[in-house]
């Protein structure tokens, strides 16, 4: 399989083989997209009617890529007598240098073609090859190529244009050029995807965004804190997380040019209520402005009606906004849709986080009205069965998400014996942000709010749900948590890494939290990377089944998070070892999920096979484990180090971290002995 | 017009409702041309956190809105939804496009969007 090359611009992106030529199939989703639809299918170079071979590709940069290419069809022999330069950005478009160079010793006359065509797919039907159901045109204007796609009043246009010219068919772009001995040729082409209105004049759908990419990255990382650590990798992992969340921003229309984290490159380059929020709790000591965007952002969409389709009620914070055809037509519900059963309690842990470490009252009382909202949602609408608890079920039975917990994939909520519960269902963990929520209200309302009476109720039902939770989801025969509760009352009784969850929200009654340390880093759990989503020995435990055995890197740093909560600093540092370690074998860039293998086995961690990357949350991952492992922690005024580092990181230092206190420094050393199983080569419990 | 239509409707709800907390973060206005481009109904919303008011003059706003009027009439009653409708060009706007974003949570939910049956009340 070809590598896919991407690069991006907010939600406009490419993904392309290492040749930079785009042939989308129904098995290969590349193309050049934005705002969820496929603005280019096809993109083929060739010269003198042959395909190229790539040399070598140069993508330092999210936002530009360079194809060093040659002329050839993978024989062993290539007889480099031309060069084949591509050099291609990503602004609002896609911008495409063509270089070629002549080395050989007389002149040569070639024949450049670039093939294009379009399919305009919705980004939910590519992989389905699904059938348009609006009309497809090329037609050549001028000299410029048009691709359009129009159904009813929905239009878009790709518009391709070259300097110098080139002659145009209608299926691409074709340079006759005479190149003498060292002579160099160029062309510049401009691919312009449009959304056009129904009176044929483009449509806004995002604020322009700041011209100068480069610049603005060096500005991204100079403000976030820098990282000194005698471990190199670290470092590296600490750079790349950094690179890929300022590639992950995306702005919405309303945020004034202010961003967010999407939730992942390619496929999820939009608003997600969960990822947005758990990213941004991840960066609140790096980049906490992305943290005020995303409560800002999801505050202007928070649901205010009832709506079946979109699974909508008052107060509910969204799951998912999409802008393709299936959204503008019906076909599926993201205009937005709401389906989750988390992001509502986890706005308000966010505010209550992002005030702590930022100071900043003003957006506290700003959002207040919707704070409220959001908790009466937690209390009231989510509460299904009227029995206290956050349930969820579907009202959209037909492009609804069935499980609207983070392990939202079909099979991912289980019994020991591997049968799976009716509806509705009450995953542990969303009890746990339930907790969290209100206990996190109840001190904006006292402080900030000013309503001490609506802090105590708060209180109350935050009391009571801890006590309750206590006795019905406690696995007496397991000492551990269910996984949730079906619709009967009884416990869905699997193991599962949702209990570390629970430590992070603090809703385990604290004799029972050495229980939950020994299953989260014991050998049904503990991979030795990191916690399993699922146990080993579960009935569908699969260490490469998606919500069931995998390791999620963005699991485990709220594992970690929690662990080091309830006083487990070894056992929060053996996680960040495992996890970080696994960093290093993909150069820094955690993807989404990995196999839930023994690492005593495997020696490396091997990659879910279908996992996106960069991934929010992954990329948040590693940010996240430095805050744990360090032990920073926001109190009044001033900043708390307290470090538990894994032995092998050695001395670290983390410089000018930002908040109510202005800039700090913090600084550790390694001093936890880890256990690691493989030792292909430095690792974190082993030393340098 | 012998009957009044759904928009009209609307707008006059709308002027009746006093403050608006969801809008109380924002202040401009916008102008809704509704109808056939050369002979549209206008109406002129001015938002001044979260206090709203409506006049029919024409006139300069920060945000222009465009849509004919079956498909205004839809999205006003919650049949169709004006975002969706945004996406597919029905719904034209220009300006301060993130006028209408907050705005468009004062449309009607989907008529026969039913209570949750397990919800309190």
């Amino acid at each position: 399989m070809p590598a896919q090359v991407r690069i991006l611009n907010g939600n406009t992106y490419v993904v392309s083989d290492e040749r930079g030529d785009i042939e989308a199939t129904s098995a290969d989703p590349s193309g050049l997209f934005s705002w969820d639809t496929r603005f280019l299918s096809t993109w083929i170079l060739t010269v003198d009617g042959q395909r190229l071979n790539p040399l070598s590709t140069d993508d330092l940069q999210y936002f530009e890529t360079t194809y060093f290419l040659v002329p050839g069809t993978g024989t062993v022999y290539i007889d480099a007598k031309l060069s084949v330069i591509r050099r291609r950005s990503i602004g609002a478009g896609l911008t495409e240098d063509i270089v070629v160079i002549n080395h050989g010793d007389g002149p040569t006359d070639l024949t450049i073609r670039l093939d294009a065509g379009c399919d305009f797919a919705d980004l939910f039907d590519v992989k389905n090859d699904q059938k348009k159901k609006g009309k497809l045109y090329r037609r050549v204007e001028g000299d410029r190529l048009v691709f359009g796609y129009q159904r009813e009043t929905f239009h878009r246009t790709t518009t391709i244009s070259a300097a110098p010219r080139a002659d145009l068919d209608e299926h691409g772009l074709t340079w006759t050029i005479r190149l003498q001995p060292q002579q160099k040729w160029s062309t510049t082409i401009l691919v312009t995807p449009t959304v056009l209105g129904s009176n044929g004049k483009a449509v806004n759908l995002a604020p322009p965004e700041p011209p100068d990419l480069a610049g603005d990255l060096d500005r991204w990382l100079r403000e976030a804190p820098r990282l000194e650590c005698d471990w190199e990798p670290l470092r590296s992992t600490y750079r790349r997380s950094l690179i890929d969340l300022a590639a992950l921003r995306f702005s919405p229309l309303t945020s004034g040019g202010r961003a967010l984290p999407a939730a992942g490159l390619p496929w999820f380059m939009t608003m997600f209520g969960r990822d947005s929020i758990f990213t941004s709790l991840q960066a609140l000591p790096f980049a906490p402005d992305l943290a005020a965007t995303t409560l800002r952002e999801l505050a202007e969409r928070q649901g205010t009606r009832f709506d079946d389709f979109r699974d909508e009620d008052p107060g509910r914070i969204l799951h998912e906004i999409r802008y393709g055809e299936t959204a503008a037509f019906m076909d599926q519900p993201h205009s937005p849709y709401y389906g989750n059963a988390d992001a509502t309690a986890l706005f308000v842990v966010l505010l209550d986080e992002y005030e702590r470490w930022t100071g900043d009252k003003t957006l506290v009382q700003d959002l207040e009205i919707e704070a409220r909202a959001a908790l009466r949602w937690v209390h009231e609408y989510a509460d299904l069965l009227g029995n206290g608890y956050v349930w969820y079920r579907r009202r959209n039975e037909k492009t609804g998400l069935e499980n609207q917990c983070w392990k939202d994939s079909w099979d991912s909520i289980s019994y020991r014996d591997g049968r799976l519960p009716g509806f509705p269902r009450a995953t542990c963990e969303l009890q746990g942000y339930a907790y969290d929520a209100r206990v996190r209200g109840a001190r904006l309302a006292r402080e900030i709010w000013h309503d001490p009476d609506y802090a105590q109720e708060l209180e109350r039902q935050a009391a009571d749900l801890k006590k309750r939770f206590n006795r019905d989801f406690w696995v007496a025969d397991g000492q551990y948590y269910a996984l949730a509760l079906d619709a009967e009352g009884g416990q869905v009784d699997a193991l599962s890494s949702n209990i570390g969850h629970l430590l992070w929200s603090g809703i385990v009654d604290k004799p029972r939290a050495r229980q939950l340390a020994k299953h989260l880093l014991g050998p049904r759990l503990f991979s030795g990377w990191g916690v399993r989503t699922l146990a080993e020995g579960e009935r569908r435990y699969n260490p490469i089944g998606y919500h069931v055995g995998t390791v999620w890197p963005y699991d485990n740093s709220f594992i970690a998070w929690g662990l080091r909560k309830y006083g487990f600093k070894r056992e929060a540092a053996q996680i960040a070892a495992g996890i970080l370690d696994a960093a290093e074998y993909f150069d820094g860039r955690l993807p989404e999920a990995f196999g839930g293998y023994p690492r005593a086995e495997t020696r490396y961690p091997v990659q879910y096979p279908t996992a996106c990357s960069p991934q929010a949350w992954s990329t948040g991952a590693p940010l996240l484990l430095l805050r744990t492992m360090l032990g920073l922690q926001p109190l009044g005024d001033s900043l708390v180090v307290d470090a538990a580092l894994p032995e092998g990181i050695g001395r670290i230092e983390l410089l000018d971290i930002p908040g109510r206190w202005g800039r700090v420094d913090a600084f550790g050393r390694g001093r936890f002995k880890v256990e690691t199983p493989s030792r292909l080569r430095p690792e974190l419990g082993v030393g340098r | 017009m012998a009957t009044t239509t759904a928009g009209e409707e609307f707008f006059a709800a709308l002027s009746r409702r006093g403050h608006e907390p969801l809008l109380r973060r924002t202040a401009g206005t916008i102008r809704f041309d509704i109808g056939p481009a050369a002979k549209p109904q206008r109406w002129l919303v001015t938002l001044d956190r979260g206090d709203i008011s409506v006049s029919r003059r024409g006139g300069k706003a920060d945000c222009v809105v465009q849509a004919d009027a079956e498909v205004f009439e839809q999205i006003v009653t919650g049949r169709d939804n004006g975002f969706a409708a945004y996406l597919r060009g029905a719904v034209l706007a220009t300006g301060r496009l993130e006028l209408l974003q907050i705005f468009q949570r004062m449309f009607a939910g989907p008529p026969a969007a039913a209570r949750r049956s397990g919800a309190k009340g």
